[in-house]
């Protein structure tokens, strides 16, 4: 015990010793923790993210206009405030279509950008009484029912330090928070059919005019569909198109195999980056240790002279390793943390894909995956730079140069 | 190289990129219809600090007495302590935590501030402990 406790000192006694040196070796270890915590945890997050989109998606059709197909997609992966609309028949006769299990429809508008939260918002409006697809959800969040003069909010937008959200210069009291689902409803606002006329009201009294508040009755800008299990999506399409021109119609299995694609790409850069880095950091430390410990071999030659065994100049190198590759890994774990943690949503914003971070537990397992590898390949790459030496017969290697 | 000359180019170079977070790393909002946003007034005082904090940092760098070294430490990590408090109380950032100045030169700054302030409060420590011993 005794003798750990020694090597252990010697090891910490020449880390001190050889700042520079150590701390070059340590760069190495801290480079290869904060790669694979920081990868891990993107990854994770980008899984994460498709899965809760996939969960909430709720309907698997949608019909929008026939020229508002991108637009609709946008609202959906990225919240990017739109409106389109189409007349409210197509959702009358979509119930109607045999193989239609339920339908309901949204109908989309947007605030300004000085309103509430300092950007602009999607406003949707919904039926509750139709509604499938928002309603699930709500209720897992909500402080209250969706009443006339409330509206709920997405888990990404900031009510104002009253509580409240502000659209046209009024205010509407928050009925409660949604839970994240790594889409674009993230950044929307929930209301009922009559808050809507409100607001549009609102809107036309400032000179912006969606449509005329008399006519919103008549229109709608999405009518979402759940269809029969066991029914022919393609034949449900069909049937619609026959009865109602105009239309077009995104499948969310496709739109979700889309973004599928997309995170495919961006998670293969992840991995190649990681891999890249993480042998990058292995064959970095070995040849440091190679290079360090060729360096030193008339010190453990003196060592092997005073008596010192080889077996406890191996540990006494390892020691050194292993205590570099743990600080390091424990430094580049920090640096993590303050790149995946403050900078979450910068990171969502500009992959674009869905992004929604992992359990707390899953994080800490990759923070101590990260500073155990680490310390695994200090230990690794001392020790095998080591073996080498401790077998070189003592007095050449003393005598070695003269 | 001494203490005080490491401690001094690090909180030279974090003043150097606390100005460089608001104006090139992570800008700021631009101006909507012609307004500025409380962000742009923010990412003004950050690189006046920041310009401080760098001019602190060469200073610590230049002095021949520990005293002074010490003395311009603790000057900057109050200066750090500013750089965290413009942000997030003394003027802000744009409300919604999708601008990229809440989601990107937030947190950028206040990580910058709370180093710039270890880093001083550090050098100013270790000077009073070996004056002690």
């Amino acid at each position: 015990m005794s003798g750990l406790r020694d090597s252990f000192r010697f090891g910490i006694r020449n880390i001190r010793k050889r700042p520079y040196r150590s701390f070059c070796l340590m760069l190495a270890a801290v480079i290869g923790s904060y790669a694979l915590f920081v990868g891990m945890s993107l990854k994770a997050s980008l899984n994460n993210g498709i899965n809760r989109m996939q969960e909430r998606m709720g309907a698997d059709l949608m019909i929008v206009p026939e020229t508002s197909e991108i637009e609709a997609r946008n609202i959906l992966l990225t919240g990017e405030p739109e409106f389109f609309y189409m007349d409210a028949s197509v959702a009358s006769m979509a119930a109607d279509v045999e193989g239609v299990e339920c339908s309901t429809s949204q109908f989309y508008f947007t605030s300004l950008s000085s309103d509430c939260c300092s950007t602009r918002v999607q406003l949707i409006a919904f039926d509750p009484d139709t509604d499938f697809v928002i309603g699930p959800w709500i209720s897992e969040k909500a402080t209250s029912g969706v009443s006339d003069g409330s509206v709920i909010i997405g888990s990404e937008v900031t009510p104002l330090s009253n509580g409240k959200v502000k659209f046209y210069d009024n205010e509407y009291s928050v009925a409660g928070k949604l839970g994240e689902t790594a889409s674009g409803l993230d950044h929307s606002v929930f209301m009922s059919r009559a808050t809507m006329h409100e607001i549009l009201n609102d809107a036309k009294d400032k000179g912006y005019q969606f449509l005329n508040p008399e006519d919103d009755g008549s229109f709608v800008s999405t009518v979402l569909i759940r269809v029969n299990k066991g029914a022919d999506i393609t034949a449900v399409e069909k049937e619609i198109f026959k009865k109602a021109s105009g239309i077009k119609f995104i499948e969310t299995d496709k739109l979700i195999n889309d973004v599928s694609l997309k995170l495919g790409s961006v998670e293969k850069i992840i991995n190649i980056t990681l891999t890249v880095l993480l042998v990058f950091s292995f064959l970095t430390m070995i040849l440091f240790f190679s290079v360090i410990f060729h360096e030193r071999k008339k010190e453990f030659a003196v060592l092997r002279i005073l008596g010192t065994s080889s077996d406890r100049i191996c540990l006494f190198s390892l020691t050194e390793g292993i205590t570099v590759g743990a600080a390091g890994g424990i430094a580049g774990l920090i640096l993590g943390i303050l790149t995946v943690f403050p900078f979450n949503h910068y990171i969502e914003n500009s992959l674009d894909v869905p992004y929604l971070m992992p359990a707390a537990i899953t994080v800490i397992f990759y923070g101590i995956l990260g500073v155990l590898v680490t310390t695994l390949f200090g230990s690794l790459s001392s020790f095998l730079s080591t073996l080498s030496l401790a077998h070189a017969e003592t007095y050449y290697t003393m005598r070695a140069g003269e | 190289m001494s203490k005080n000359k490491i401690t001094g180019i690090v909180i030279a170079l974090l003043g150097l990129l606390t100005a460089l977070i608001p104006t090139v790393i992570f800008k700021v909002c631009a101006a909507m219809d012609g307004k500025f946003m409380k962000c742009h007034w923010t990412s003004q005082v950050e690189v006046a600090l920041g310009i401080a904090v760098l001019v602190l940092g060469l200073l610590i760098v230049l002095s021949k007495e520990n005293a002074a070294a010490s003395a311009y430490a603790v000057a900057s990590a109050v200066n750090g302590v500013l750089v965290i408090l413009i942000p997030t109380v003394v003027i802000g950032v744009c409300g919604s935590a999708d601008m990229p100045c809440h989601s990107g030169t937030k947190p950028a700054l206040i990580i910058a501030g709370a180093l710039i302030a270890a880093a001083g409060l550090l050098n100013a420590v270790s000077y009073l402990v070996s004056k002690k011993n």
